[in-house]
């Protein structure tokens, strides 16, 4: 079973780009997110008037992995759909929520990646200062964010199944996230029903955790690994819930194919 | 004789809304009230015209679609409600170029869709080779499909459904994108299956190989059906299936 899930995983992946090609990798997987979070990180030092961005390193580089397993988790129903693959998956015996995070292990190891390579520039480029942080603290803090934004993306994706408007729902999601979590405005700041928000959303306590362990914020580090762990649970659960309900759906309204 | 498939009073609609500032509802009825029943062990030919109803009556028996109205059991379980029991043991082929992995090879994209099936590892590798070779892709195994011709594409595709060793295989058109070859060698396959006492469900728009193939027919215009019969009793009087079957599907037919 172990077996098949990890073939499935690098199958996946090698039929969906092309596997460890360095050029595509560096552009894309690498360079992109590295050059957003160097954007943001210099608008937050103009915009807060700071010379200290651990804060946005923290944040964007949270947000990087983020994406990556929203819009990679998000969208596989839509890629199937649109290559005529979904109709050979949905009619299989196998368990589509373990298919979906199969398809999902690359992308979040890249996520994994890309969250390192947003330190690395965060050091290198605005000084931040990570020689003081407990390394395992540290892979944990990403670990859980992983967890937590990959609940998301599974649920996100059970939508691909029922919506048309994916690229809409992925695209508002990434910015919801960059509002609410506390990657760009810290979430004290916001109005209260946006504060609700924060809290029912992936990261905003990876994020605060990874602050924490840097000494740039206060608070109980366990208690918020433990939520954001509570919450990945849910978005989980709830995927696993929706996805024989959006399936039925589907079947009801033909959007296998097309919609 | 067994019957493998029982098709009750099926009807589906598709519903889309339209119009700007005023919404109302368009409904298309793909499939009208048909009932007809296929027996274990045979091939069973399902033709019309374009748009009368053949894939939408695939997809409802394949568990992709539900109903909207009547019923649809195969091996005795209902496609909707009951397709777990049924997925593990049929398969379908549609025709055209999508549907695999461009970036993986055969054997890769075989490998892929065969853990669909939670087939055991040592029997699937078994598999793929033996169906390469029916298939004729022992060669270009392990090439890109994205360097496959349009025809090595529609060969693969009959090795995926091929993978689980259905006991009723669903053909929506194959025959489409294939040379005279590989139609024969897809031909070949069909008779294969048979031999094997596997249920062939199959729409082709090739009338002859219809009627070289199938032991029953059934012919939809406009999601009804028109005639059903073993191919002889469809001819009747025609000189052959092709003149038989114009003259049910053409427009003034009554």
């Amino acid at each position: 079973m172990i077996r098949r899930f990890f073939e499935q995983a690098w199958l996946y992946h090698k039929g969906r780009a092309a596997a460890f090609k360095l050029s595509e990798f560096l552009c894309f997987d690498a360079g992109y997110p590295v050059i957003t979070l160097i954007f943001y990180c210099l608008l937050a030092s103009y915009c807060f008037q700071t010379t200290n961005l651990t804060h946005w390193v923290i944040g964007n580089a949270f947000l990087m992995c983020t994406n990556t397993c929203i819009f990679g988790l998000g969208s596989i129903f839509n890629g199937e759909r649109y290559n005529g693959r979904l109709r050979s998956i949905i009619a299989s015996p196998c368990n589509k929520l373990a298919l979906i995070l199969a398809n999902g292990v690359f992308p979040a190891l890249f996520a994994a990646i890309s969250v390192i390579g947003g330190f690395l520039v965060g050091a290198l480029i605005f000084h931040v200062d990570f020689s003081g942080v407990n390394p395992a603290l540290m892979a944990l803090t990403i670990l859980c964010a992983m967890l937590a934004a990959t609940g998301l993306g599974l649920l996100l994706a059970v939508f691909g199944l029922i919506s048309d408007s994916m690229h809409l729902i992925l695209n508002c999601m990434s910015y919801v996230l960059m509002i609410f979590t506390g990657a760009e405005f810290p979430v004290s700041q916001l109005p209260l029903p946006g504060q609700w928000i924060s809290q029912i959303l992936p990261l905003t306590r990876s994020i605060k955790a990874m602050n924490i362990l840097l000494g740039n914020a206060s608070g109980d580090y366990l208690s918020l690994i433990l939520c954001e762990l509570f919450t990945a649970a849910c978005y989980f659960l709830s995927a696993w819930a929706l996805l024989r309900l959006a399936e039925q759906a589907c079947r009801k309204n033909g959007t296998f194919d097309l919609f | 004789m067994e019957k493998i498939i029982e098709v009750t009073h099926l009807k589906r609609d598709y519903s889309t809304m339209r119009g700007t500032f005023k919404k109302y509802k368009e409904t298309i009825h793909a499939v009208k009230d048909i009932s007809f029943s296929v027996n274990k062990g045979e091939i069973f030919g399902f033709l019309g015209q374009n748009g009368a109803g053949k894939t939408t009556t695939i997809k409802v028996l394949t568990t992709l679609l539900a109903p909207t109205a009547g019923s649809c059991k195969v091996m005795g379980y209902d496609t909707f409600g009951q397709e777990k029991q049924i997925r593990k043991r049929i398969n379908f082929i549609f025709g055209g170029e999508m549907g695999v992995y461009r970036r993986l090879s055969a054997r890769d994209n075989l490998r892929y869709f065969g853990n669909l099936y939670l087939i055991d590892k040592k029997v699937q590798e078994e598999r793929i080779d033996r169906i390469l070779r029916l298939v004729d892709l022992t060669d270009s195994a392990d090439n890109l499909a994205e360097t496959y011709s349009k025809g090595m594409i529609q060969r693969l595709q009959i090795a995926r459904g091929l993978m689980n060793d259905p006991e009723i295989l669903f053909m929506d058109e194959p025959t489409v994108g294939l040379d005279p070859l590989g139609a024969r060698m897809l031909r070949d396959i069909i008779l294969k299956l048979k031999s094997n006492d596997k249920t062939v469900f199959l729409t082709t728009h090739y009338l002859p190989e219809a009627e070289e193939l199938c032991d029953h027919l059934v012919i939809l215009k406009k999601g009804e059906i028109v005639a059903s019969g073993t191919p002889k009793e469809i001819i009747g009087d025609a000189a052959n299936l092709e003149e038989a079957y114009i003259s049910l599907v053409k427009d003034d037919a009554k």
